[in-house]
């Protein structure tokens, strides 16, 4: 699954948040699983 | 993360995006942080370093931007000086913060010349807009260097802006304000760029105050369009929202009125705008009622912080503004319009203080304290002012007076040095003004102490009148006689054509106290 650009990503273990600088095709993980798009 | 970042990730997410719209010329997101990379590698190579000071004297023009996030990627700090300074003023601030180097616009450029002989640490003087013999040219300055980014060593905690207070109180106090103060204020209440949201936010409020750097640091976070205007004119504001379509725009009280009270106010199209904040002085009740029915699109946001905070730290938010529900739940939003600055912001705790140091309960009056991570650590080298600024433990002594009601809204009730004290009795110049500015013919008013041999002081009505009225010194205080307690209501009355204001529309009662403070 791509990450897509100017999105924030979350963990919903940890609540860590990333923001998109540059988009690629690989999937953001942290703490062992994959993040999801911030609603 | 520091501000630099901000800059970064919104080139990134929206490189394309106007950053900046001025006079007709616009700058995208990856140009300004372009630009800023080569102003900083010109700036690099003129020997500037870490944590050395740089000032900028012009007024809000993307040069100014340019210059921060340069300076700010340099991990130097930029100093704005309040392009309204005397001499005597500019070089106090610029030798205290012993800037080396100085940014002028073109109609400083004579005054920056008449004080370079008594500034030793200047070493070199830009110019922004012409090519003068003794100075650098600012736009041959960034087109001799490369755009590579600078990546310096800075930290959180680390000083970026030097900004001097507005003095309407005495000399100018430098406060450092750092990284991490912006960051956790902008962090906590700004959505990021985003590719799929645009936002266009019209800025008037000067760059040389922190109102104006935390919008402009604020917009850039989240990748909206700056429309900059080099200062505020009634006209010319209404016909920026209409053609770039803004969305956003910070007033002080003064310019809000006017914007309202323009005879033209119905020939723009102003429904683009969703939010206003306002703030910096306070807003009389009649203004923000008739710019809510006004204007009912717009969400209001009543944001009061000053520099020492480095940004907001109350905020009285737009569902404050929805004056609905029970007759009790509306007097009480009435009452919170009328003089409340809203609740503390998350990060920030802020209590009633009294004259012992004893925290107050609700509805008392004492000085309005807080404390939080974005609040400054001192004045910039001035120990005996930064010991004077703070309690015993550590609460930062904001210098207005105010009191608290049982749901954390805090209302103020004037400068500690504003309030007048008539026979042992606090009186709040606000209350007395409020009452003034219901007078159907009075435009604006300010009230100041005057001594007394009875009552040690006694209130003064300074009153401009609205265009073509005439009143009584009697009239006038009998309406306030039927407005206020009777210790209260002031007992002389001066007319004059205008308040005296500082840029951001601050009445000057300093000035006021000078002319008019005779008994």
């Amino acid at each position: 699954m791509a990450n897509e650009m100017g999105k924030r990503y979350i963990c919903k273990k940890c609540n860590s948040e990333f923001i998109v600088t540059k988009a690629g095709n690989g999937t953001l993980s942290c703490c062992g699983q994959p993040m999801e798009i911030k609603k | 993360m520091n501000t630099t970042d901000f800059l970064s990730i919104s080139a990134a997410i929206c490189p394309d995006r106007d950053a900046i719209v001025f006079e007709g010329k616009r700058i995208t997101y990856s140009q300004l942080s372009q630009r800023a990379n080569k102003l900083a590698n010109a700036l690099s190579k003129l020997g500037i370093k870490q944590g050395d000071r740089l000032a900028m004297l012009q007024v809000n023009c993307p040069e100014c931007l340019e210059t921060y996030f340069a300076v700010a990627r340099l991990g130097a700090i930029y100093v704005p000086l309040n392009f309204r300074a005397k001499e005597e003023e500019l070089s106090y601030m610029c030798n205290h913060a012993e800037a080396k180097v100085l940014f002028a616009g073109k109609r400083y450029l004579d005054l920056v010349r008449s004080i370079l002989p008594n500034l030793p640490s200047v070493k070199t003087c830009i110019s922004i807009d012409d090519k003068v013999a003794d100075m650098q040219l600012y736009s041959e300055l960034v087109n001799s260097a490369p755009d590579d980014e600078i990546v310096a060593d800075i930290g959180d905690e680390d000083v970026t802006i030097l900004m001097y207070t507005a003095g309407t109180t005495g000399r100018p106090k430098g406060v450092p304000l750092r990284h991490s103060g912006f960051v956790s204020y902008v962090l906590d209440n700004v959505e990021p760029a985003s590719p799929d949201m645009e936002e266009r936010n019209l800025l008037t409020v000067p760059l040389y105050h922190v109102a104006g750097i935390q919008a402009m640091l604020a917009a850039i976070y989240g990748g909206r369009t700056l429309v900059i205007m080099r200062q505020f004119e009634v006209n010319e504001w209404m016909k920026a929202v209409q053609q770039e379509h803004a969305t956003r725009a910070m007033l002080v009280p003064t310019m809000l009125k006017q914007v309202i009270d323009n005879p033209d106010f119905s020939k723009y199209d102003l429904s683009s705008l969703h939010v206003i904040t306002y703030g910096a002085s306070p807003m009389p009740f009649e203004v923000i009622t008739k710019a809510m029915k006004m204007l009912p699109w717009v969400r209001f946001i009543n944001a009061f912080g000053q520099t020492e905070t480095a940004s907001t730290i109350t905020a009285l938010g737009p569902e404050d503004h929805i004056i609905e529900g029970t007759e009790e739940e509306k007097q009480k939003k009435l009452k919170r319009l009328g003089s409340s600055i809203g609740k503390p912001l998350p990060d920030v705790e802020v209590k009633i203080l009294g004259e012992n140091g004893e925290t107050l309960p609700p509805g008392e009056i004492g000085d309005i304290v807080a404390k939080g991570p974005r609040i400054m650590s001192g004045y910039w080298q001035d120990e005996e002012k930064t010991k004077k600024a703070f309690t015993p433990d550590g609460w930062l002594i904001t210098s207005d007076r105010g009191w608290m009601d049982e749901d954390g809204y805090v209302f103020l009730a004037g400068r500690g040095d504003d309030m007048i004290i008539r026979g042992g009795e606090n009186i709040s110049p606000e209350e007395v003004e409020n009452a003034l500015y219901s007078h159907p013919k009075v435009e604006e008013a300010a009230v100041i102490a005057v001594p007394d041999s009875e009552w040690g002081q006694i209130p003064k009505a300074i009153v401009v009148l609205k265009k073509g009225e005439t009143a009584t010194e009697a009239e006038i205080m009998e309406h306030c006689r039927a407005k206020l307690a009777s210790f209260k209501r002031p007992r002389s009355v001066v007319f004059i054509d205008e308040l005296p204001r500082n840029t951001l529309g601050k009445v000057l009662r300093k000035q006021l106290r000078e002319t008019y403070g005779q008994a």
